[in-house]
């Protein structure tokens, strides 16, 4: 009874404004026996319409109701793409590269679960014809389709999705560009995909920055998130090292030792330049990050015989030193809200991690154990941080939450695991491992599954992914 | 050895060296030209990927961009339209060339089967919203006899039930303020709020159940939800005794900002939502 009386009072509502608002006669009194009607049934059934018992009898109605219920992935349907205009070969070939970076991405991603093609090949998609009902059989949420189409120049392609209960288009978009992109575009529509569902973008479109081991020189490469579409930055063939991608994923902090010392340069992608950027007085550079805002480059250097933090303008070049401490103080990063570094130090003898202000107060301690801690790395919410500590003469990837200091480890029995960096969506994590026995480059999620490696032809150390 | 080049003066002679002049000058200004332009053409050794693939959102296709949240609000007057009329405008957005297409492609025949396509697709929305929704709800939906009409004028609450994943219950109603509750038939997107609770659920972080095991409490959040996903407001609407949930609630809530983009096809600008966050005893 008390679990039908919010709906009871509703109703009541409902047929004195039916009343109110609708003048015809009739209508009003089938409204209203309708209202009866449905009042009995409620009363009826109490159990169909389970709702929370109110506490305010004034807010009578509740759209949502939130459990600890684990989160459910989205099962999604991507049938073969569609052929459209003037298709061929060759653009089945691209529908098909599309289809499967999609299928890539949106499993990657860890939200959805893509139905198996041998599950909806049985699903026939007339020209045009999306039988949706078909797909909401197999269980799947949402339907993906695609029509590839060639256009003088390149291929034309079309991502929808479409709810396959409501049958309502959901996202969708049309990409024109050269076949090559077809990578590009499957990228960008799972992306869409992912927004459509949460809000937010996923992985897709990122990329991920590592140092590369050519004989006895270092290089740096940029891959696509998922290993795809390697390529050399630098071919100075002396020691490149530490990338690190400034928020709007055009340009690259890093270290080069081109000039003899490592100094501090800047790599812009839009015309391929290197510039040295070391600020006068603080030579010897090593580690950048940059700051959230884009403006700043927090770096370590040696210059005085201990290295210490340094904070660089990017904009007029100046620097200035955030840490006084006997000790080596390096490897920073910046807190996602700028307003804070993480770094190791060793001023208490063990190198820790600790956390300063931006202006370079507020210090404080962060890890109490473990006896080689280092590479700290905050993740996207601010809530955690993820580094590698030495654990049997070997490192490991531990996370910190922050508010409660508790540590989880992600790696073990698998070599040396280092250098850990968030993904954008704070859902991943990239590192770099020798547990094949030569280093390379592996990412797993944030709760240490799916450890994977990203296949590179060369001994891969220092990831940074981008934002 | 020596040359003589023996230039003879004439009256054309004159001309022949403006010309030639003339030419050197304009030879010149080309070159430096294609120098100055060839250098943009040659590709840099890129890091961020360089995409010539042209985005045209569906709104070209369709009668409203739908993703990326970027959607132009105001678009076409859809709001309140009714669903002939809806139906009317993705068909006539979707079978003519979208107006931002530069130019009349051949492959018009070619491009049907994606009119085509909408039309079937566009159209089920509006008869489907009943055929969905009435079902768990027939006794009062019969009773408000049309819910697009009552949609215009009171937004009469009718309980969009739908079975959720266990745990999730939703209910329906209207909301004071002039904007459409999402719980409400004025909000028939079923994805939208499951993809909504998921959200919510995966970025709460719930606090420890109090004593009283066993007892369930629960606070109510209200916010509204802007048609870019964007949530405004949000707020505690019924405290629930324990602090540390009600503080919990909002924190998920902030966390869930932003939520995807409202579907496009909804008319109104924004829509509220009131979400219980229920903390069982059991946990």
């Amino acid at each position: 009874m008390s679990a039908a009386s919010p709906l009871v009072d509703r109703v009541v509502t409902n047929s004195r404004r039916s009343t109110r608002v609708c003048h015809h006669p009739v209508k009003s009194a089938v409204r209203a026996a309708a209202c009866a009607l449905c009042l009995v049934l409620l009363l009826v059934w109490p159990g169909l319409f389970a709702s929370p018992s109110p506490q305010d009898p004034n807010q009578p109605h509740i759209d949502l109701k939130i459990t600890g219920a684990a989160v459910r992935q989205i099962p999604i349907a991507i049938p073969p793409m569609q052929r459209g205009a003037s298709a061929d070969g060759e653009t089945q070939a691209v529908g098909e590269t599309i289809r499967s970076v999609i299928t890539s991405d949106l499993t990657y991603s860890g939200l959805f679960n893509v139905l198996p093609p041998s599950l909806i090949s049985s699903v026939r998609v007339a020209s045009g014809r999306i039988p949706f009902r078909d797909f909401a059989a197999l269980g799947a949420d949402g339907v993906v389709a695609g029509t590839i189409g060639r256009e003088s120049p390149g291929v034309v392609v079309e991502g929808l999705l479409f709810d396959s209960k409501s049958e309502a288009l959901i996202a969708g978009k049309r990409y024109r560009g050269d076949p090559s992109l077809a990578r590009d575009i499957a990228h960008r529509i799972a992306n869409d995909i992912m927004i459509a569902y949460t809000g937010r973008s996923g992985v897709s479109l990122s990329r991920i920055v590592m140092v590369g081991k050519a004989g006895s020189a270092k290089e740096i490469h940029v891959m696509d998130y998922d290993g795809a579409d390697l390529k050399q930055i630098t071919r100075n063939k002396s020691l490149n090292l530490s990338p690190s991608w400034s928020p709007d994923g055009k340009r690259l902090a890093l270290v080069s030792y081109r000039q003899g010392n490592p100094k501090l340069y800047i790599y812009n992608g839009d015309d391929g330049s290197l510039r040295d950027s070391t600020p006068k007085g603080s030579e010897l550079c090593v580690a950048p990050d940059w700051s959230p805002d884009g403006g700043r480059i927090v770096f370590s250097s040696s210059s005085s015989g201990d290295s210490e933090l340094f904070l660089l303008d990017v904009g007029n070049g100046r620097s200035r030193q955030i840490t006084f401490s006997r000790g080596s103080d390096t490897s920073p990063d910046w807190s996602p809200s700028g307003r804070e570094i993480a770094f190791t130090s060793d001023r208490s003898g063990r190198p820790h991690i600790y956390v300063i202000d931006a202006e370079g107060a507020n210090l404080r301690r962060l890890t109490s154990s473990g006896e080689y801690n280092d590479s700290a790395a905050w993740s996207p919410g601010g809530d955690k941080i993820a580094y590698a500590s030495r654990i049997d003469g070997r490192f490991d990837i531990l996370v910190l939450d922050v508010a409660s200091g508790k540590v989880t480890r992600l790696t073990r029995d698998s070599g040396n695991n280092e250098n850990p960096r968030w993904s954008p969506d704070g859902r991943h994590l990239v590192f770099s491992s020798n547990r094949t026995g030569s280093y390379r480059i592996y990412t797993m999620d944030a709760d240490g599954n799916r450890q994977t490696a990203l296949p590179t032809p060369f001994e891969a150390t220092m990831p940074d992914w981008s934002r | 050895m020596r040359f003589r080049v023996r230039v003879r003066w004439s009256e054309g002679s004159e001309r022949v060296l403006m010309g030639m002049a003339g030419f050197s000058a304009a030879a010149h200004l080309a070159a430096a030209v294609l120098l100055s332009v060839i250098p943009r053409f040659i590709p840099p050794p890129e890091l961020p990927k360089t995409t010539i693939a042209e985005i045209v959102p569906a709104s070209a296709l369709f009668a409203r961009a739908p993703s990326g949240g970027q959607q132009d609000a105001t678009a076409l007057p859809l709001s309140d339209s009714t669903p002939s009329q809806r139906a009317e405008a993705a068909r006539k957005a979707a079978s003519q060339e979208p107006p931002e297409k530069p130019a009349p492609r051949p492959e018009k025949p070619d491009k049907k089967p994606a009119a085509k396509k909408i039309d079937k697709t566009v159209p089920p929305l509006a008869p489907k919203k009943d055929k969905r929704e009435t079902p768990p709800v027939e006794p009062s939906s019969s009773g408000t006899s049309d819910p697009v009409e009552t949609q215009d004028t009171s937004r009469a609450p009718e309980p969009a039930t739908s079975p959720g994943p266990a745990g999730i219950s939703f209910g329906g109603s209207a909301s004071g303020a002039g904007i459409p509750s999402i719980g409400s038939s004025a909000f028939p997107y079923d994805y939208y709020r499951s993809s909504l609770v998921a959200i919510l659920q995966s970025n709460w972080r719930r606090p420890v159940a109090p004593e009283g095991v066993g007892q369930a409490v629960s606070c109510r959040i209200q916010f509204t939800i802007l048609k870019s996903g964007i949530i405004q407001q949000p707020r505690v609407a019924s405290p629930s005794g324990n602090d540390a949930l009600d503080a919990s609630a909002l924190r998920a809530v902030y966390d869930s900002n932003p939520l995807p983009p409202l579907p496009f096809q909804y008319g109104h600008a924004s829509v509220s939502a009131e979400v219980v966050f229920e903390l069982t005893g059991d946990e």
